[in-house]
């Protein structure tokens, strides 16, 4: 279902991306590799939750997914499916500050 | 005995030389190692991730731009990494250091360094785990750590033959002393470890040599002339600008420096200076830092940014004695920093000392004796006008990390030049340019016949001076005047580039990246990599002097403008977009999947990913969704990951600017809004700043050509 968009004003920018995730803001306002670990661990959390509740079926790709899930929330990210069903994800600091956040999630 | 220190500890290798890696293969497979072989530079985080590698070797020489890439991604590792060089100069070692490594090895890969693994990693493994040390403390550590390994004896210099030297004296690997500047012991070995223009020298002296300093053999009275007894009679006193706001100072600035042989000349302030400079080349300015309508910092910063008085020592004399600032004269490209304690002989010590590289070379230069030059330390326009002053018949050769330079020079007149930089030779006016851009060559002047063939010029060294300084300059006016705030426009010269990844200190490697493959605009860079606007402009204009960013081949190639395109002329560009669209469809595909996403990447990158300087906005995205009938939550995602990749730029523009490259850099946005999230005060100070900047995305084409396979 398709809801109202924001303006081109920043702070309706933002309002749209926390309603995308709360966690999403924490990873924004980051200025440390532990607080940019810390706050994609909660994005990571509520995707996660997100994707399950959705009932997507596997075979569409759980690091698509996620990618869908942190781009929209304004995240650079990349995921790679590994062998088993793991994925590689890295998160890199949406303000363009040299941090990358990598995690490697189970099957 | 290697059983006994390694176990069973994993080893991953990157490289795209088949030869490296079978070398080290056959030679760990034989130990107990696991060993892993990497070749694709982007596998190379999964693998780590699941391989988990105790150490990483990584082949220096990697072709194209892949090693930047695999060091940068591998930083955020706690694996250490071991650099293989081919190169054996001491520049490449600093540069590995530089770049994180805690030891390099030399190619051929053998035994003998899979015999060093072990116990390096013993050792690494006995550092403390707790310990935080910054990025530039680790970097001077693991240099020291290198050095007691490899038992390094000898000194490392910067700024050789400068009073802002910095020397790091080694003996059997151990420090003896360290002194840059203010500053000494392991304070001086990371700050010297931190240029990013130094020039590098390790040679085999464990003492510090006693400062030569030309000594001022006679006093002069005032209003006295020096008259040298040579042939040439040419007047060879140093030419000296005193600058000082307060007339009793600059009087007997001016009295002392006169009376100790110099020629001096006198200004009131940074601005009368700066204007002096430019009509006459002074050997040395001595200047005061706190001056009206523009003070010595400016001054300095001015006269850098001009490459007519860019090669021109400045000694600053400070109302204080400054620690801090003596290290910011130092990082500013100052040769020295007094304090003003009224005692004379200090300022007249330092301005010898200064012009004494400079003295060395006019006395070779009168008895016709071979003579070492080294750009940084005396400057290629001080040198040449000198062997014009001595009407000397020669041929001064440099070279540097980019190419090897030739400058024929007869009876004091140019000649001819010649430039071979990754093979490409130029001759001439565009040969000049290119040698006038290499401040850190090295070379010498040998006297003799002009080599047949090299008689390209036909100007005055004072016109080559000028028409070199001048071409130099218009590409960065040109720059200026634009106010280009990206490469966007720029095209990228693939050799140039990739040389410059190879042989850059690592943080401008990371600035051409954002730059030339991510298309960033300079404010972002500069904040990402948090250094100065001034400094990013700097790296910005090596930048376009090295030609790894060149005009767009549109203007390059077209001698009329106003006339139509021709066929010939056009197709080249429509392949290039076609291409471009491919590669950017491509990349969503990979990220995202087919459906709903590749067809409107599609459309997304014709409207635009290939048009220069296109907007977009979030009712525009909102319109663009409704016209074709999709979600614009779905738009706004591949909005999102083309900004991710480059093809976009999401920018913050200032309400009402009229101009849209006035933008607020993400970090500033970032760090306003964690203070938003942190208390009520913030949140308000948020709501009033947030209300009057709007989010703007913009295209950058170009962004994808480095990324094509």
């Amino acid at each position: 279902m398709t809801g109202p968009a924001p303006s081109e004003q920043l702070p309706d920018y933002f309002a749209y991306l926390k309603s995308i995730s709360p966690a999403a803001l924490k990873v924004w306002a980051a200025s440390s590799e532990a607080e940019l670990s810390t706050a994609v661990d909660l994005l990571l959390e509520d995707a996660l939750r997100q994707i399950k509740s959705s009932n997507v079926p596997r075979d569409l790709g759980r690091s698509r997914m996620l990618v869908q899930l942190l781009t929209a929330a304004a995240i650079p990210c990349s995921a790679e499916e590994g062998q088993g069903g793991q994925v590689h994800l890295t998160v890199k600091h949406p303000a363009d500050l040299e941090l990358t956040v990598r995690r490697a999630l189970a099957p | 005995m290697l059983a006994d220190v390694t176990g069973s500890r994993r080893i991953l290798a990157f490289d795209q030389d088949e030869g490296f890696l079978g070398a080290a293969s056959r030679v760990l497979g034989g130990l107990p190692f696991q060993f892993l072989a990497v070749r694709d530079p982007t596998q190379m985080l999964a693998q780590v991730e699941s391989f988990k590698p105790d150490l990483i070797l990584l082949d220096r020489a990697v072709p194209g731009t892949a090693f930047a890439q695999v060091n940068a991604q591998l930083r955020g590792f706690a694996a250490p990494r071991v650099f293989v060089l081919t190169d054996h100069s001491e520049r490449e070692l600093i540069r590995a250091v530089q770049e994180g490594a805690v030891e390099v090895m030399q190619k051929p890969f053998g035994e003998s360094h899979a015999a060093r693994l072990g116990p390096l990693l013993d050792e690494l493994a006995r550092r403390p785990k707790d310990e935080k040390l910054s990025r530039e403390e680790q970097v001077a550590r693991n240099f020291m750590d290198l050095a007691r390994r490899n038992h390094l004896r000898g000194s490392l210099v910067v700024n050789r033959g400068t009073p802002f030297e910095g020397r790091v004296v080694l003996k059997d690997g151990a420090l003896v002393r360290a002194s840059y500047g203010p500053l000494g012991g392991m304070d001086a070995v990371r700050e010297i470890l931190q240029l990013e223009e130094g020039m590098y020298e390790l040679d085999s002296s464990l003492n510090l040599p006693p400062p030569k300093i030309a000594q001022n053999a006679v006093t002069l009275e005032p209003g006295q002339s020096l008259t040298l007894g040579t042939p040439d009679t040419a007047d060879v006193r140093p030419q000296l600008l005193a600058v000082d706001d307060e007339p009793h100072l600059l009087a007997l600035v001016s009295r002392v420096l006169g009376a100790a042989g110099f020629a001096v000349d006198t200004a009131v302030d940074g601005t009368d200076a700066v204007e002096k400079a430019k009509k006459f080349p002074y050997d040395l300015i001595v200047a005061d830092l706190s001056m009206p309508r523009m003070d010595g910092w400016e001054m300095l910063k001015t006269l850098k940014a001009d490459t007519r008085t860019s090669e021109v020592p400045v000694i600053f004399l400070s109302a204080h004695d400054d620690y801090r600032e003596a290290l910011r004269a130092a990082r500013s490209g100052a040769h020295d920093y007094l304090a003003k304690t009224g005692r004379s002989e200090q300022v007249v010590n330092a301005a010898l000392k200064t012009i004494t590289p400079r003295l060395e070379i006019i006395f070779a230069l009168l008895v016709k004796e071979p003579v070492e030059v080294r750009t940084a330390s005396v400057g290629l326009q001080w040198f040449l006008r000198t062997a014009s002053r001595l009407s000397c018949t020669g041929v001064l050769s440099l070279e540097d990390d980019w190419g090897h330079y030739q400058v024929a020079v007869r009876e004091g007149q140019p000649a001819g030049a010649q430039a071979v930089v990754q093979g490409r030779r130029v001759t001439g006016i565009p040969a000049f340019v290119r040698i006038m851009v290499a401040k850190g060559a090295l070379g010498a002047f040998t006297f003799g016949p002009i080599p047949e063939g090299s008689g390209d010029l036909s100007f005055t060294m004072e016109d080559l001076i000028a028409k070199g300084c001048e071409s130099v300059n218009a590409a960065e006016a040109k720059t200026a005047e634009k106010k280009l705030a990206s490469a966007i426009e720029l095209d990228l010269d693939p050799e140039l580039y990739d040389l410059f990844t190879r042989i850059a200190p690592a943080r401008k490697v990371a600035f051409a990246q954002a730059i030339c493959e991510r298309r960033m605009p300079l404010a972002d860079v500069a904040g990402s990599l948090m250094i100065t606007q001034e400094q990013a402009a700097e790296w910005f204009r090596e930048l376009l002097r090295r030609e790894v960013l060149v005009p767009p081949a549109a203007e390059r190639g077209r001698p009329d403008p106003s006339r139509p395109w021709t066929p010939n002329e056009l197709h080249p560009h429509i392949v290039k977009r076609r291409e471009r669209k491919r590669t950017i469809v491509e990349r969503v595909r990979t990220q995202l999947g087919e459906e709903p996403w590749v067809p409107i990447a599609s459309e997304i990158a014709t409207v635009l990913g290939l048009a220069p300087g296109r907007e977009l906005t979030f009712p525009e995205l909102v319109k663009f969704a409704a016209a074709r009938k999709v979600k614009w939550e779905d738009v706004h995602v591949v909005v999102e990951l083309l900004t991710s990749l480059g093809v976009l730029q999401r920018r913050f523009v200032s309400a009402g600017a009229s101009d849209s490259a006035v933008t607020v850099p993400p970090n500033e946005v970032a760090r306003r809004l964690a203070a938003s999230l942190s208390d009520e005060a913030g949140r308000e100070a948020w709501g009033r700043w947030a209300g009057g900047i709007r989010v703007v995305w913009r295209s950058t084409p170009g962004s994808l050509e480095t990324y094509s396979t």
